[in-house]
């Protein structure tokens, strides 16, 4: 099992040159879940990226990757493919790539009941074989956060996965993400613009500003 | 003057020359001579075609059946090639892969900058009249142009769902056949059905080599001066490649939308 806590120390990142984090100290224990706030171009995507180290000094293996589910604001789906080959590339990481091959082209009952499943948890089960470029924005939005669910990871980094949900659908999703977190004891950090909903469900939020943290806690 | 201004005006400077220096006279544009009679016969026969049908159906068979054999050799050619030929494919490997992507780059505009009609000339030279010459010319320069066009098809296809698939774990084989081939995939079948059409119209010239396509049927009437025959000919090639372009759209259609 790899150890998945975050402990970031006096962390910096540049990015083609230009310094996009500065001095970033954060620790995040195992299970723990933290909500990042913060005005656009305040360097929080660019965190999401540092933990899940695609970027930075340290950057991660595809083992150590393929237990960080990652979520992104514009769902980075393959478009013409159904939702169904969408969801299961979650596992990708697990597998190698004949195996991958094989479950792409040929999906078995058992992946694809389980992918249903997951679907049928964030509320769009009877979308399992379309296509996934004929769901709304916030349907593909969705189905992005139903691949980072059959991924099982450890630890779950999801970038304004929310963002093109109405509020109701919105707090579901986070209540989902926040209690299956809890279940399955991953650490979740996720980027949001809703205040209100981020207090809703975060004991901790970290404020971002320029690429700096300004307040880490829970009395921000 | 704007860099696009002087583009602008060089290649009009070029195409200026060129008519120049060909010594292009406008007076070469009006028949001469016999010509004028011929012309006339010609265009006179377009109104009174004269069908053999048995000859017409085994002459579009035939067409057919080189046009898809071709056509089909090319694609399983040029897939492989165009993989291999993309910058996205070898992404992060080293300069003994990019070293093996130069060269097959090379190896495909050689295929593609001799015309099918030079490599007819060097297979019937080689191999005879068999049909296999016709359809290893046609599918030789198809298979360069369609691996070249893929492989650009393939980098210019959308990044993200690759870097969603990187932030996951996945290997640089699963990126790219799972998050970006699939990308490519409607947009490389519009274009080879496109190259269908083209290999009809390849197909058919071959028979003026000699092989039994629609062609060869052209310059036999062409040279016996029966040009209601020859007609009659031209218009089964064109209703030939409207019928293929109406069904490759509705193919097309159903892939790409």
């Amino acid at each position: 099992m790899t150890d998945l806590s975050i402990d970031l120390q006096h962390a910096d990142l540049y990015l083609d040159g230009k310094q996009i984090l500065h001095d970033i100290t954060l620790q995040v224990e195992r299970g723990e879940c933290i909500a990042l706030l913060g005005p656009s171009g305040a360097g929080k995507t660019s965190l999401l990226r540092l933990l899940n180290g695609v970027v930075g000094d340290n950057l991660k293996s595809a083992k150590q990757r393929s237990h960080i589910g990652f979520v992104h604001q514009d769902h980075s789906l393959v478009p013409n493919v159904r939702v169904a080959h969408n969801v299961l590339m979650g596992r990708l990481g697990a597998l190698s790539f004949w195996q991958s091959l094989v479950m792409q082209l040929r999906p078995d009952k058992k992946e694809l009941a389980a992918a249903y499943a997951i679907l049928e948890r964030v509320g769009i089960a009877d979308k399992l074989f379309e296509r996934t470029d004929s769901l709304s924005g916030g349907e593909q939005q969705r189905v992005a956060l139903a691949r980072a669910l059959y991924q099982q990871p450890q630890m779950l980094l999801a970038d304004e996965p929310v963002a093109s949900l109405d509020k109701s659908r919105a707090r579901k999703i986070i209540e989902l993400l926040h209690e299956t977190a809890h279940q399955e004891n991953w650490t979740f950090v996720v980027s949001l613009h809703d205040e209100k909903l981020a207090r809703e469900f975060f004991p901790r939020i970290v404020r971002l500003e320029g690429g700096r943290i300004v307040s880490d806690g829970s009395d921000v | 003057m704007s860099n696009r201004a002087r583009v602008l005006v060089g290649i009009a400077a070029a195409s200026l020359a060129a008519y120049l220096y060909l010594d292009i006279s406008i007076r070469d544009l009006l028949p001469h001579g016999d010509g004028v009679r011929i012309v006339k016969q010609f265009a006179a026969a377009a109104l009174s075609p004269e069908a053999n049908p048995q000859n017409i159906f085994i002459a579009v068979l035939v067409t057919i059946k080189y046009a898809v054999a071709a056509i089909t050799l090319a694609f399983a050619l040029a897939m492989p090639l165009s993989v291999i030929a993309s910058s996205s494919f070898w992404a992060g490997c080293g300069v003994p892969c990019q070293a093996l992507r130069w060269m097959v780059r090379c190896f495909i505009a050689l295929m593609r900058s001799v015309h099918e009609l030079l490599w007819a000339v060097l297979l019937l030279a080689a191999m005879g009249l068999s049909p296999i010459s016709a359809v290893i010319a046609i599918a030789i320069p198809y298979a360069g142009t369609l691996a070249k066009v893929f492989s650009d098809i393939i980098d210019e296809s959308s990044l993200k769902a690759e870097t969603a698939l990187h932030s996951i774990g996945a290997s640089r084989l699963q990126k790219f056949f799972f998050g970006r081939l699939p990308q490519a995939i409607p947009d490389i079948l519009s274009y080879a059905f496109y190259r269908f059409e083209c290999a009809l119209r390849s197909s058919a010239i071959l028979g003026f080599f000699g092989f039994p396509t629609i062609g060869y049927y052209i310059k036999l009437e062409f040279d016996n001066l029966n040009y209601s025959k020859v007609w009659a000919y031209l218009y089964v090639l064109l209703a030939m490649v409207v019928v293929v372009e109406y069904y490759s759209m509705q193919l097309r259609r159903r892939f790409v939308a």
